[in-house]
């Protein structure tokens, strides 16, 4: 019973965290190069390891957070876009 | 003859190639500029005697390898505990965090629709495939992997030197002396360590290879400094994309992608040999499993390191902060291999020459002097200690309970006949 409750819990879960993902809006490339330069737009690099690392292509004035702290985003006017690149 | 120099010398060459041994080279100019070639030239000549002092002087009567040489020295406990902490963590760690690197590469240089993840899955898959075909097809494409970035390399440094404009940088750079600049002279010592190995004992094609790498690996730095600044090439992840860059513009950048990704590759197919021919070693001594050839046992090495590494890459630990590090400490794990070794060499006194076990016991110091050093320099010195005592708290664990099961194994047989 307790392995079933457990199961159940882990597909809700999954499930919500999906429906959740899926409100979040996502850019492709040329809509954010129509942002970028944009007073209101700041890019957030949020790739860790080697997905950073070995990338050759970092956005200019991205704002890079190594340690998925996003408390940075509180140093910004409220009316700012963030846009999180990521892997 | 050819063929089989060929195949060694790939198999030593298959880390100093690599994507990484390349950004450390180029980190390494960028802090020590001339004085890094040095170092170079000099990590090169101490590797390649440790070599020869330890595969020339092992235990006699009986096939040579780095694991008996420890295990005489130091017991099996300890032999198996190193072997397997360090040759656990190299083909695990290592190619995960290259696959990625080759992914990485192939998107951004070649096909941008490409999905990194699954250039990486595929690259693996092909090296895997090559295992189960055979041992001499892994082989004979490991050639080929080591001929295509040798190639690619060469060919850069030559652009990089002959058409580097002028100014010429300086010959150190700035900031010489800050104290973690001077890891620079250490870090060569890594560099080589692939040629460290028990898959075959040709000791004479291992020269070669580290000679033959050292040649490589100099013009390479040579051109990187000719035309990249030291600062950039000191602190970059990606030194090699921006040489390459600057020295040849878009062809540069889609030679150097195929010198990443075969380098990447040689590096996986030339550790999965390495690592299946040290585990082989151990498994010979604990007598089991005996019932299965050689060739059964490599093809069963290769499933246990894919499905490793797959498991790692799709729990995203290319994707974690601390990769880089927990590799930094595999490599400083094998250069205390080294280390144990040239001490094991030198007490068992295989030769009765004084001079020999003196230069092993000097050698050994240096050794474990360097491991020190690159050690505390680190950022995350306490961060590579810590996964250092776990690897090795594993491999002890593990350990005991193999040669348990051995001695059971072996107090069963004795009954039975």
């Amino acid at each position: 019973m307790v392995r079933l409750l457990s199961l159940l819990l882990a597909i809700t879960l999954f499930i919500g965290t999906q429906a959740f993902a899926g409100s979040v809006a996502t850019l492709d490339k040329d809509e954010l190069k129509n942002l970028l330069g944009s007073e209101n737009v700041v890019v957030l690099d949020v790739r860790l390891g080697r997905d950073w690392s070995s990338s050759e292509f970092k956005i200019k004035n991205a704002v890079r957070i190594d340690d998925g702290d996003l408390s940075v985003a509180e140093e910004y006017p409220k009316e700012t876009t963030f846009v999180l690149y990521c892997a | 003859m050819i063929y089989t120099h060929l195949t060694a010398v790939s198999l030593s060459l298959c880390w100093m190639f690599s994507p990484d041994a390349l950004v450390f080279l180029a980190n390494g100019v960028g802090k020590g500029g001339v004085l890094f070639l040095a170092a170079l030239a000099a990590g090169a000549l101490i590797i390649a005697i440790v070599l020869r002092l330890n595969h020339s002087f092992g235990p006699s009567g009986r096939k040579r390898n780095s694991f008996l040489l420890l295990h005489d020295a130091f017991g099996p406990l300890f032999a198996l505990t190193i072997t397997l902490a360090c040759r656990l963590g190299l083909v695990i760690l290592l190619p995960t965090g290259m696959l990625v690197t080759a992914g990485f590469t192939f998107n951004e240089t070649v096909l941008q629709w490409f999905p990194n993840f699954g250039f990486s899955s595929l690259l693996l898959t092909v090296i895997f495939l090559l295992h189960m075909i055979g041992e001499k097809t892994a082989l004979t494409v490991q050639a080929v992997f080591v001929t295509l970035t040798t190639g690619g390399l060469l060919l850069l440094s030559t652009a990089g030197i002959i058409f580097a404009a002028p100014p010429l940088p300086a010959l150190l750079p700035d900031n010489i002396m800050a104290a973690d600049s001077l890891s620079f002279v250490f870090l060569p010592l890594l560099l080589f360590l692939g040629a460290d190995h028990d898959y075959e004992k040709n000791v004479s094609s291992r020269f070669f290879a580290i000679s033959f790498g050292l040649t490589v690996l100099a013009l390479w730095a040579v051109a990187s400094y000719l035309n990249v600044a030291a600062g950039t090439l000191a602190n970059s992840t990606i030194p090699y994309a921006i040489a390459a860059r600057e020295i040849l513009g878009q062809p540069g950048r889609i030679i150097m992608a195929v010198v990443i990704i075969s380098g990447a590759c040689a590096l996986v197919n030339g550790l999965f040999l390495q690592s299946s021919a040290s585990l082989q070693a151990a498994m010979n001594y604990l007598q089991f499993p005996r019932h299965l050839e050689r060739h059964h046992n490599l093809r069963i090495l290769a499933t246990v390191f894919t499905i490793s590494i797959g498991a790692a890459m799709a729990t995203g630990l290319a994707g974690s902060e601390h990769l880089a590090d927990y590799i930094y400490a595999t490599l400083l794990l094998w250069l205390c291999t080294g280390s144990a070794a040239c001490y094991g060499a030198a007490t068992k006194q295989y030769t009765e020459k004084k001079v020999y076990r003196s230069f092993s016991f000097l050698l050994s110091g240096l050794l474990t002097v360097a491991v020190a050093c690159l050690l505390v320099t680190h950022e995350q010195t306490t961060d590579l200690i810590i996964y250092a005592l776990s690897t090795c708290g594993f491999g002890a664990a593990t350990a005991v309970y193999l040669l348990r099961a051995a001695a059971r194994k072996n107090l069963l047989h004795k009954h039975s006949d």
